[in-house]
């Protein structure tokens, strides 16, 4: 698998990455910018998602983005996450300056007045209930971050810790936040279409060009120290079931280990045949779903485990029957075939992935954010080196009581499930 | 530190666009008998994408869930594999397989490597002729449903949702019959046999396989699937079928359901429109975008945009062979949703009485002719809009009507369906949020 694309990185040092793509007839085009909310005021939360917002509220010259990207036929959204925020559009192929020309404007020139600032604070927060507060178990990241970090900046969600810091969010500080970070040497452009470079950089060298860069304006994040001993929370409430939040400091998406910490999970959850959903889920129903996955952040993430009880299973008997298959991997490892079915399936998924144009030049985005471009055709080599026992060494050192972090849903009616 | 030579107030110009053509699966010209068979020889990765669909959804089931929970259980093992064996194999060779119950239609849907088709194809036939359906694979599944079902149950979304179906079918309609965790439990193996015999057994099954290696793959899939699915079976049994004719207008009505603990209201609303075989069907299509189809759409400039009311509020038609629904749906601020359904009638009659302008119009059908691109931009779109199209009979020109539609039909043509369809004093309403 061979990703083809160039790259140019401009005099103001956005980074361009264009890969030719002549078998589609649609544009894709992905600004990765390095802002997430671990870039936050920990008194300031849910800036870097507040300003994605703020982004399609026009720009000095192009007083409505979106009216902009319709006409062309385009579709766009963005997304932020802790390490960074992105956003994407994909438009007929022929359309790519005026793509261009759009981001460009709002990334130099976003106008973002109080009537704005005001009506994006009230859609956050409705997003805020809507996704966190309205819902069963829906703060659950709220809770788990603040439970397994102390002090980097992962122990908020990029939503934010609390609705009050958006709803006192003020245009000199929003303004402030934007220029610190929206910088063309904080951007990297991955383009994905049936485009020749030279034009490319042209049109690109043109539109960003002016664009003026920040420097060197990484702060330093607050290092977070190993645990010494099993944090554990519980919420009760209306639950309509206890659920269970198992969390695990593990190395960053840049570490040599990163891979070997994503087989972990993929041993124990990854397809039907995997030995949570069989063996908790299928045969032994403790869980009525269950899952293991890594959060694939940029400084140290967690490596979550988190179900919701089956009916009748009490949430102690649940939680050990997770510690017995954690103690499981950790004393014996996953044997050669179970990582060979895992190496398989990340394959399938890498192949599908190239399917998609805008997915092709997020990931090349993504992989620059994190080291290099290059690297997106490594990836399926990176898992193939990971040995059994490699991956067991790692879970035992990863999975043990004293480094855990468990949030426990009990539902008030616990009699019930017990 | 804007550069004085560049003007940026200036767009680039639009490039023209060029006719928009596109391939389509093709019929497999060896495969004159049941089932039918088309080919999409396209795409550029090592993939293969093979899809199967049945003219038999759980609106036609004998006992109610009986479909969804057949279907559900066509992974849980074989008469040859255990549920672990089988899903074993499936996972060892990274293959994808997925079974779908739906309203009108079941499909089965395989996604694998080239290369390990012959490991994974055997597997995905078998687990659609050769299902166990063990009792203890059958209730873990079962009390899995039903807890989340629990979970579900405690969202606005689901309470808001159920209420609407209820307030738009009739109580003889299968949609208006809304599962407990007493449905599940009284399902039976039994139940699950027969659902699967009604499946095999219904006529108008289909395939397409689409890959760069799917004309070289295909001849050697024919056989299998003529000895699994024979002829001589299908015309031996008899499928049952319910004559789902066109349901009644529902009557207009607003319907409160109260959760004391809501922080927010979920806002449902529908109307019962002509089905996508209908010739007005476009034109439907085209306001719906309009009203709430897209990010620019009317509702959310009203609600998200102007008044902060939502995160979020869309517009949008789903069909069915018989009708189409066209469904309204908010997670709206608490105390908020009179404001918001006043401004939703607002903007349906508006449609009805004032001329969209040749901005917006511009706009809206610009936008639609990119999706439609998009949609038909790669091998696996393609055969998604294939599937889309075939589930109601419909082929290839239905796109290109789409395409005229959307060149030809005209502002004060979309008023006039607005004014006859988009009536705000019949819309069905279900509010579901804390009480007042």
């Amino acid at each position: 698998m061979k990703t083809n694309f160039e790259r140019r990185v401009l005099p103001n040092g956005l980074t361009l990455l264009l890969r030719r793509d002549d078998q589609t007839r649609m544009g894709c085009l992905n600004l990765m910018v390095r802002v997430g909310s671990r870039d936050e005021n920990p008194d300031q939360t849910g800036f870097a998602h507040l300003f994605e917002h703020l982004m399609f509220s026009g720009s000095k010259h192009v007083p409505s983005y979106d009216q902009v990207a319709q006409s062309m036929g385009a579709e766009n959204n963005a997304f932020t996450s802790n390490d960074l925020t992105n956003y994407y559009l994909t438009f007929p192929a022929p359309q790519l300056e005026v793509a261009l020309w759009l981001e460009s404007d709002r990334m130099g020139f976003p106008l973002i007045d109080q009537k704005a600032l005001d009506t994006q604070k009230q859609v956050v927060v409705e997003e805020f209930k809507e996704r966190y507060l309205n819902q069963p178990y829906g703060d659950a990241w709220l809770e788990l971050r603040d439970l397994a970090y102390q002090v980097h900046p992962y122990r908020w969600a990029t939503i934010g810790k609390e609705i009050s810091h958006i709803e006192q969010a003020t245009l000199e500080q929003v303004q402030a936040f934007r220029r610190r970070f929206y910088a063309p040497d904080q951007m990297i452009l991955g383009i994905n279409g049936p485009y020749d470079l030279p034009q490319v950089e042209e049109w690109v060298t043109r539109w960003f060009g002016e664009l003026e860069p920040s420097g060197d304006i990484r702060p330093s994040y607050a290092a977070e120290p190993q645990p010494t001993g099993i944090r554990r929370r519980e919420k009760h409430g209306a639950y309509p079931a206890p659920a269970l939040y198992m969390a695990f400091p593990m190395p960053g998406r840049a570490s040599e280990d990163y891979h070997s910490c994503d087989l972990i999970t993929d041993v124990l959850s990854r397809g039907q045949s995997s030995r949570l959903f069989r063996g908790l889920v299928m045969d032994r129903p403790m869980f009525s779903d269950l899952n293991a996955y890594v959060t694939g952040d940029m400084d140290p993430g967690l490596l979550v485990v988190s179900g919701h009880c089956a009916q009748g299973v009490s949430i102690d008997d649940a939680e050990n029957a997770v510690w017995e298959e954690l103690y499981k991997i950790a004393n014996h490892g996953p044997n050669q075939d179970e990582l060979n079915k895992s190496l398989n399936q990340i394959e399938a998924s890498l192949v599908m992935g190239r399917t998609n144009g805008l997915n092709v030049a997020m990931n090349l985005c993504y992989f620059e954010f994190l080291s290099q471009a290059e690297d997106l055709d490594r990836e399926i080599e990176a898992y193939r080196k990971v040995t059994p026992d490699r991956v067991r060494a790692l879970a035992a050192q990863l999975l043990k009581p004293e480094r855990s972090a468990i949030l426990r849903y009990l539902p008030n009616e616990q009699d019930d499930y017990g | 530190m804007a550069n004085p030579t560049i003007q940026r107030s200036r767009r680039p110009m639009l490039e023209e666009m060029a006719p928009l053509t596109w391939d389509w699966p093709q019929p497999w010209s060896h495969s004159d008998s049941y089932p039918k068979i088309v080919v999409l020889n396209q795409g550029n990765e090592p993939l293969l994408r093979i899809d199967i669909q049945w003219n038999h959804g759980f609106w036609f089931e004998q006992n109610f869930l009986s479909t969804r929970l057949m279907t559900r259980m066509l992974s849980e093992g074989t008469l040859q594999r255990s549920a672990a064996e089988w899903t074993s194999e499936v996972d060892r060779w990274g293959g994808q397989i997925r079974f779908a119950s739906e309203a009108e239609h079941t499909s089965a849907t395989l996604l694998v490597l080239d290369r390990f088709l012959p490991q994974v194809w055997p597997l995905f036939l078998e687990a659609i002729s050769e299902p166990a359906f063990r009792l203890e694979e059958l209730q873990s599944i079962i009390r899995s449903k039903i807890q989340h079902w629990h979970i579900e149950s405690q969202k606005l979304s689901f309470l808001a949702g159920r209420q609407l179906r209820q307030l738009v079918y009739p109580p003889y309609h299968p949609e208006s019959r809304l599962s407990s965790p007493a449905d599940y439990e009284a399902i039976t193996r039994e139940h699950l046999l027969e659902a699967h015999r009604h499946l095999l057994s219904s006529k108008g099954m289909s395939v397409s396989v689409c890959g760069p290696q799917a004309t070289q793959v295909v001849s050697g899939l024919i056989g299998d699937l003529q000895r699994t699915f024979s002829v001589a079976a299908v015309d031996s049994m008899s499928g049952t079928r319910l004559d789902l004719k066109e349901i009644p207008h529902p009557s207009p009505s607003v319907v409160f359901v109260p959760k004391a603990d809501a922080l927010q209201v979920s806002l449902r609303a529908a109307l019962v429109w002509p089905p996508k075989t209908d010739p007005l069907y476009h034109g439907l299509k085209i306001l719906v975008t309009v009203l709430g189809g897209y990010f620019g759409s009317r509702l959310m400039q009203n609600l998200r945009e102007d008044l902060g009311l939502t995160y979020g509020v869309g517009a949008r038609l789903r069909s069915y062979r018989n009708h189409s629904l066209m469904t309204i749906q908010s997670e709206l601020s608490a105390g908020s949703e009179g404001l918001a359904l006043e401004q939703i009638r607002f903007e349906m009659d508006r449609l009805g009485r004032e001329l969209l302008s040749v901005q917006e119009w511009g706009r809206v059908r610009s936008y639609l002719k990119g999706q439609l691109m998009a949609g038909l931009d790669g091998s696996l779109a393609l055969i998604d809009r294939y599937w889309d199209l075939e589930s109601y009979n419909l082929g290839e020109d239905y796109l290109h009507e789409y395409l005229r539609a959307l060149n030809e039909i005209s502002p004060a043509k979309l008023m006039e369906l607005a004014s006859q369809f988009l009536q705000p004093d019949k819309l069905v309403v279900a509010t579901a949020g804390p009480s007042a």
